[in-house]
């Protein structure tokens, strides 16, 4: 059993590497191998320009959508708990929607993100107001829904006061999800703040452990529960936050990736953090390669495959639990 | 008359237009099917690197048969950097982080918005053959465009007539809309606008039921051997409008251009039609 | 090994809701006995255990731990010094035993070797004859099985103090004796043991201290056979009681006959 352990990690990060290669190698427009020499300028463009990005941030955001909700759930003690709980991934959204909306986001190619990375800003903020003095992860729970749908309202109302259907259409297929023509500059601005959300929540690893003996055992070993709580607050949003301003809603990766890995690593929280990170990019890479060779001209948005992939995994996980407890 | 002079005038113009600059955009690529009506009407297609996917759609496309013929795109930034265009046309609705690929690699795009009025529709089209350079193509096709909504014109001494289009959904042309300013044009009021609705909303169907118009635009829908035309808007409360209907295709509302002419004299039929049937029910 | 410690409790106060809870309690606990806290429910052993264990903020009052004020000791240093079990033995995660018992050694992740952990962990698993379920996961024992194994998380971290709150809730009678027999060790080791119980005849057996809690204050304080008098049980609990010599095994007994009549 132990040995099954050991190799978890090296086979995710062979999984990764793998996925990255498909995803660069993967597109409409086939690259030959002479993209390397002087004369297939357009290739390397295509190459540098818009598939190493593309499969670098793959890797960045589904690393960061599986860490966070492997923390999640940890501190929640709940498997069904997703990165989107504390409503900060509806507030990006929010923010970017809006700068799209008053047409702002043409501005500059940072309007777009640094708009959603604002609303996640905003969010967590107004978590902090809502469930600031408590150590409760309920209450915590309850804002984040709080905020959630005042998120959705609000996108909801941006959408009806389009000025046409096509403005609408817009901001509907930037919601959706997609990795597809993001560049260096997405990256630029993520790649940063996950950094420090992973960080954040990393720090936080021996209380999500202690946790596992209920908030009365986790402060009896001497954990103080409102830092950590702020700390997983804090790195989730700042994670998911960076991850949804540059790529829309990408959901159930932080959902599915756990479980799927709980089994094989175990269900000591600490120790499922890292593997979950690497199982995310995998998810996610896996998904951005499909969406490519689906057939049909255009690429189905990310979000769809992965809500695909996802919603009927979350239905045999309820049906399985249903079984456990009957 | 009109309408020899008018063919002799584009006779002469496409004889006697010079030919392209020899800096003038020859791989041209459009991402948008308005954009793409409106460039195959002023280029050959030689020049058009590709059309957007969407300009293939049979129901929707008034140049699907065309659009088979030209290579096209999904929209993807790989595929337009692949192309080595020199000329982008773009929605301003496109997909930001495409434009933004674009931007990086130096590729220059020029953003079209929504055309809120016929002038701005015609003004679009001079935009696009001046990029293009091919004006005096784009004059042939903008003097097309007003000889058809000359001929279509509310006649001297005609009633105006109310009107409203309803497509699936409810959705309207409202104020601030190329269909609207035609229906003016043409001698409809349109409801819509008087009830204050901007561009293309959806309009409640008790405002058609508070004030009937005497003609309603009602959408079609074509189905996949393009023979069933069925009234797409079933709703109940909708028998009550004893309003003339007529078929109103809904594709006349996303793009202008060109499909003006076809969108302004279809609105012409609509009116004679109403025009028709009160002369009957006044004769007997 | 002689641990000389002594949590000293002052004017403890605690009111909830407009409730008092606790008034003015004062009590003080030396290591190297078992003191058991008894009380009729909702009387505040609990809480007074809490407060205690520093878990729990009172409104008046101070808990003190060898001279030092509990809030004035770091997170990391009580937890070290005071262990506690709660209530309601909460495990959210199926994990194995071995990693359950090994997270009581938290508050020493920057004090101690991994060897050192690994040794008290063994050392823990040992004394609560659990190591042979080491890698067995925690949701497929009994309730028996898993309240030693909850003791051992709490033995590996080797604290001074052992603070427990109804530890043979929910077992048998074997798996009671063997909990208490256990508890009376580490009393004779040296460590202070607290625990809050309402079996009265298990208490009277294994204390060597018991402590009544009624409406919030202490209203006996000794000897099993000096504070579990017929009429104080009557006056707290309304029970007829008595002490019954039982002479084939040693120790006398409490028989509890019934409701008093009042």
């Amino acid at each position: 059993m132990m040995t099954t352990r050991r190799w978890v990690m090296p086979s995710l990060l062979a999984l990764v590497l793998g996925l990255a290669i498909a995803s660069i190698v993967v597109g409409r427009i086939v690259l030959g191998w002479n993209v390397w020499l002087d004369q297939d300028t357009i290739g390397r463009t295509i190459l540098l320009e818009l598939r190493l990005p593309r499969a670098l941030l793959g890797i960045v955001i589904g690393a960061a959508l599986g860490l966070a909700g492997a923390a999640l759930q940890g501190y929640l003690r709940n498997p069904l708990a997703d990165p989107g709980t504390l409503g900060v991934s509806s507030m990006a959204a929010f923010g970017a929607v809006l700068s799209i909306f008053f047409g702002i986001a043409d501005w500059h190619p940072w309007v777009l993100p640094l708009s959603g990375v604002g609303g996640a800003i905003v969010g967590m903020a107004a978590l902090l107001l809502l469930a600031g003095m408590t150590a409760s992860a309920l209450t915590l729970v309850l804002s984040g829904v709080i905020l959630s749908a005042i998120a959705v309202a609000g996108i909801a109302l941006v959408l009806s006061l389009s000025p046409s259907p096509w403005a609408a259409g817009e901001i509907v297929r930037w919601l959706l999800g997609a990795l597809a023509d993001r560049s260096l500059d997405d990256l630029a601005i993520s790649s940063p703040l996950i950094a420090v959300g992973a960080a954040l929540i990393l720090t936080s690893r021996q209380a999500l452990d202690a946790l596992t003996l209920g908030e009365m055992g986790a402060r009896s070993l001497g954990i103080d529960l409102r830092r950590a709580q702020w700390q997983l607050a804090g790195g989730v949003g700042l994670v998911v936050g960076a991850s949804v301003a540059v790529s829309g809603i990408i959901g159930f990766v932080g959902l599915v990736v756990p479980h799927l890995l709980r089994p094989l690593v175990g269900a000591k929280p600490s120790t499922l953090l890292v593997p979950s990170a690497a199982g995310g990019a995998a998810l996610v890479l896996a998904g951005d390669v499909v969406v490519r060779i689906l057939p049909g001209g255009s690429e189905v948005q990310l979000g769809v495959v992965m809500s695909l992939i996802g919603a009927p995994f979350f239905f045999a996980l309820l049906y399985s639990m249903r079984r456990q407890v009957t | 008359m009109g309408r020899r002079l008018l063919c002799l005038l584009v006779a002469v113009l496409s004889v006697a237009s010079p030919p392209a600059r020899a800096d003038a955009p020859k791989r041209i690529v459009s991402l948008n099917q308005c954009l793409d009506a409106i460039l195959v009407e002023l280029v050959p297609t030689e020049r058009i690197a590709a059309i957007s996917h969407y300009s293939r759609d049979p129901v929707r496309s008034p140049i699907a048969k065309l659009a088979q013929r030209l290579p096209i795109t999904y929209e993807s930034a790989e595929e337009i950097v692949a192309l080595r265009p020199d000329l982008v046309l773009a929605s301003r609705h496109s997909a930001i982080p495409t434009r933004n690929a674009l931007r990086r690699v130096g590729i220059h795009y020029e953003l079209f918005d929504v055309p809120f009025s016929v002038k701005e529709s015609l003004a679009q089209i001079r935009r696009i053959a001046a990029l293009v350079d091919s004006a005096a193509a784009g004059e042939v096709l903008v003097a097309r465009i007003e000889h058809a909504i000359e001929a279509a014109r509310l006649p001297q001494g005609a009633p105006r007539l109310t009107a409203a289009v309803y497509e699936t959904g409810g959705l309207t042309a409202g104020a601030n809309t190329v269909t609207d300013d035609l229906m003016q044009t043409v001698g409809l009021d349109n409801v819509a606008a008087r009830y204050g609705i901007k561009t293309h909303q959806p309009m409640q169907l008790e405002l058609l039921l508070a004030t009937p118009p005497d003609l309603l635009l009602v959408g079609e829908i074509l189905g996949a051997d393009g023979t069933q035309a069925a009234r797409v808007v079933q709703h109940r409360a909708l028998r009550k409008v004893h309003s003339k209907r007529w078929d109103f295709a809904a594709r006349f509302m996303y793009c202008s251009g060109p499909t003006i002419v076809e969108e302004v004299a279809a609105l012409a039929r609509a009116r004679d039609a109403v025009y028709a049937t009160s002369r009957a029910q006044a004769s007997r | 090994m002689k641990i000389d410690s002594r949590l000293r409790v002052a004017e403890l106060t605690v009111e909830r809701g407009g409730r008092r809870i606790l008034g003015s309690v004062a009590v003080e606990f030396a290591s190297g006995s078992v003191t058991a806290v008894l009380g009729p429910n909702g009387g505040g052993k609990s809480t007074l255990l809490g407060c205690v264990a520093g878990l729990l903020s009172p409104s008046h009052g101070t808990v003190e731990l060898d001279g030092t004020p509990l809030p004035s000791l770091a997170a990391d240093e009580r937890a070290r010094r005071i262990a506690f079990l709660p209530q309601i033995p909460e495990i959210s995660w199926p994990v194995d035993v071995a990693t359950l018992v090994a997270l009581g050694r938290i508050p020493f992740r920057h004090r101690a070797s991994d060897a050192e952990n690994e040794a008290a962990v063994r050392r823990a698993m040992q004394a609560t004859r659990t190591t042979q379920w080491s890698q067995r996961t925690v949701t497929t024992l009994s309730g028996g099985e898993r309240a030693r194994v909850l003791l051992a998380r709490v033995l590996a971290g080797e604290s001074d103090w052992i603070l427990t709150d109804e530890p043979f809730a929910g077992l048998d009678p074997a798996h009671q004796f063997e909990a208490a027999d256990l508890l009376q060790s580490l009393a004779a080791q040296g460590h202070g043991v607290v625990l809050t119980i309402h079996d009265l005849a298990l208490a009277a057996r294994i204390a060597d201290r018991v402590v009544i809690l009624h409406r919030g204050r202490i209203v006996a304080d000794g000897t099993p056979e000096a504070a579990l008098t017929p009429s104080t049980l009557r006056e707290v609990y309304g029970i007829d009681a008595q002490w019954v010599a039982v002479r084939e095994r040693g120790a006398p007994l409490i028989a509890i006959h019934g409701r008093h009549a009042s």
